[in-house]
């Protein structure tokens, strides 16, 4: 397999593969790696920013290959599914009436169709923590103005993702719900629970 | 009680060094908007190069130093004194205890660094002190500066003696940046007109910036791009170009991913100017080779090298 580096300026390189859970297990290698400073895992490619004045681009795409035919340990979280508790009702989740308005459907019926299936996390991204959780039913689209400030945990859904927010801040998503679940810890080594290829399931509480 | 601050101007947070290896978690890199200026402020006084420090963004700013120290002053130009006496930047200067520093609105410029020997006091994030005021992390409790606040000194052993910066090391400040940058992944989805003109115009800068991006203003490039493109990895000094035809550069709080096409990067060497761009300037894109920008970044470390190391 040959595969075809971009370079991006003198201390970003480029290479096309897909998500996958070996993907995220090499990038984790990668990032373990001397001189390498980010490895950010995009939807189609994966990219490694480097100290350019300490290793060479040809350097860098070798420890690529050579870390691309190792075997790598999958995470033992890929295996697992985390329950991701959910309050779906309009406090929580100011456009719930609008997206059910839009989809035709009653409350009941989003909520069921929304905690039916379990979901993979294809990448964290955006902002710190947020996560892009693929294979959602609903394809809608953003809010034509989006929001200065959403909370904490709300759960809103856009172009066939369901998004998490970690934290809180502006977004542009039609928030349906809130998890109670904390997903941001800054006491914690790792303060985000979250991690791409992830599979996560949806389930609906009161409170 | 060490700095108290009488007025903060626009925008004033403590910025350390950058967050490294936590873009895959979405996390951008923070750390000052113009990090040479910020590095040159902390060798004026002999501090670690990446000690926190104070960004000033468009003057206006007054503290009262509650300690006697060493201080520099470095990046946009902002007339500034030291109990009504007018001080140069680049330099390391001593205060007393009740002194008060005044800096007035910069001519040219943005963004204006102050260090004080030993760094100031501020809170860890992910290994770094600097503010990420979109989700109020690090610094003075992830806000920005306001009067009345203390920050607090550090007592940091200085690395090296205070060092006066050569004029030779000034950056330059103008309201017309020359930007050197090589294609980005993207740069086919221009139009092939502009695949040409987008080097031999210069180009403004609009009202809407930020610590997270700049936004071009009536640029109106012809991109071929449906907006459906999947989400890639971004950078600062990434240059996006939406449907409308108006591109923005990133900056240091910049996102970590973004959906549009990735038309130009801005080189290592070249991105700590992105920091100092004021609404309305101009811009001007110089097209460079990845290896080119390796040996312009090598001259610039080295340079700074020779100061630190004599």
């Amino acid at each position: 397999m040959t595969l075809e580096y971009t370079q991006i300026a003198d201390d970003i390189i480029s290479v096309p593969l897909s998500a996958n859970p070996n993907r995220s297990a090499l990038a984790k290698a990668l990032r373990k790696t001397a001189h390498i400073i980010e490895v950010v895992e995009g939807t189609q490619t994966l990219v490694i920013q480097y100290d350019c004045l300490a290793i060479s681009s040809t350097e860098i795409i070798s420890t690529f290959e050579t870390n691309l035919k190792a075997k790598h340990a999958v995470d033992a979280h890929v295996s697992k599914v985390l329950i991701i508790p959910v309050i779906y009702n309009e406090e929580a989740g100011p456009d719930l009436k609008q997206v059910c308005e839009a989809l035709g459907v009653s409350q009941t019926e989003f909520v069921d169709i929304h905690t039916q299936q379990t979901y993979t996390i294809e990448m964290i991204g955006f902002t710190p923590g947020f996560a892009y959780v693929g294979g959602a039913a609903f394809n809608l689209p953003r809010l034509k103005q989006p929001r200065i400030r959403v909370n904490a945990g709300s759960i809103g859904l856009a172009g066939g993702y369901t998004g998490l927010y970690a934290l809180e801040g502006p977004g542009g998503w039609p928030i349906v719900g809130r998890t109670s679940k904390k997903l941001f810890d800054p006491d914690r080594t790792n303060p985000f629970i979250l991690a791409p290829q992830m599979q996560v399931k949806f389930e609906a509480v009161a409170s | 009680m060490s700095l108290k601050i009488l007025q903060s101007g626009m925008q004033s947070t403590l910025q350390g060094a950058p967050r490294k290896n936590f873009r895959h978690q979405g996390v951008p890199a923070s750390g000052p908007a113009d990090d040479h200026s910020a590095l040159l402020a902390n060798i004026a006084v002999g501090n670690k190069l990446d000690e926190t420090v104070i960004e000033i963004t468009a003057g206006g700013f007054e503290a009262k130093f509650e300690k006697a120290t060493e201080f520099a002053l470095t990046g946009a130009p902002c007339p500034t004194s030291l109990d009504e006496t007018t001080i140069p930047y680049y330099k390391s200067h001593h205060t007393d205890a009740g002194s008060a520093i005044k800096l007035d609105v910069p001519k040219l410029g943005l963004r204006t660094y102050l260090a004080i020997s030993g760094g100031f006091k501020a809170e860890k994030f992910l290994d770094s002190t600097s503010t990420y005021l979109p989700a109020n992390l690090g610094g003075h409790e992830g806000m920005q500066l306001k009067p009345n606040d203390t920050i607090e000194f550090l007592n940091n052993k200085p690395t090296t003696p205070p060092i006066c910066i050569p004029p030779r090391l000034h950056p330059f400040f103008s309201n017309l940046w020359p930007l050197r940058v090589c294609k980005g992944p993207e740069f086919s989805a221009l139009s092939s007109k502009n695949q040409k003109s987008i080097f031999r115009e210069n180009l403004k800068i609009g009202s809407r910036l930020n610590r997270m991006g700049i936004q071009l203003d009536n640029v109106s490039l012809e991109i071929n791009s449906d907006g459906r493109m999947k989400s890639e990895p971004v950078f600062p000094g990434t240059i996006q170009c939406p449907e409308d035809g108006n591109p923005f550069i990133l900056l240091t709080d910049a996102q970590t991913t973004g959906g549009y096409p990735r038309i130009l990067q801005v080189i290592s060497a070249d991105r700590h100017r992105l920091g100092q761009i004021r609404p309305h300037d101009g811009i001007s894109f110089i097209l460079t080779k990845p290896d080119e920008a390796v040996e312009i970044l090598k001259q610039k470390k080295n340079a700074i090298n020779q100061l630190t190391q004599p």
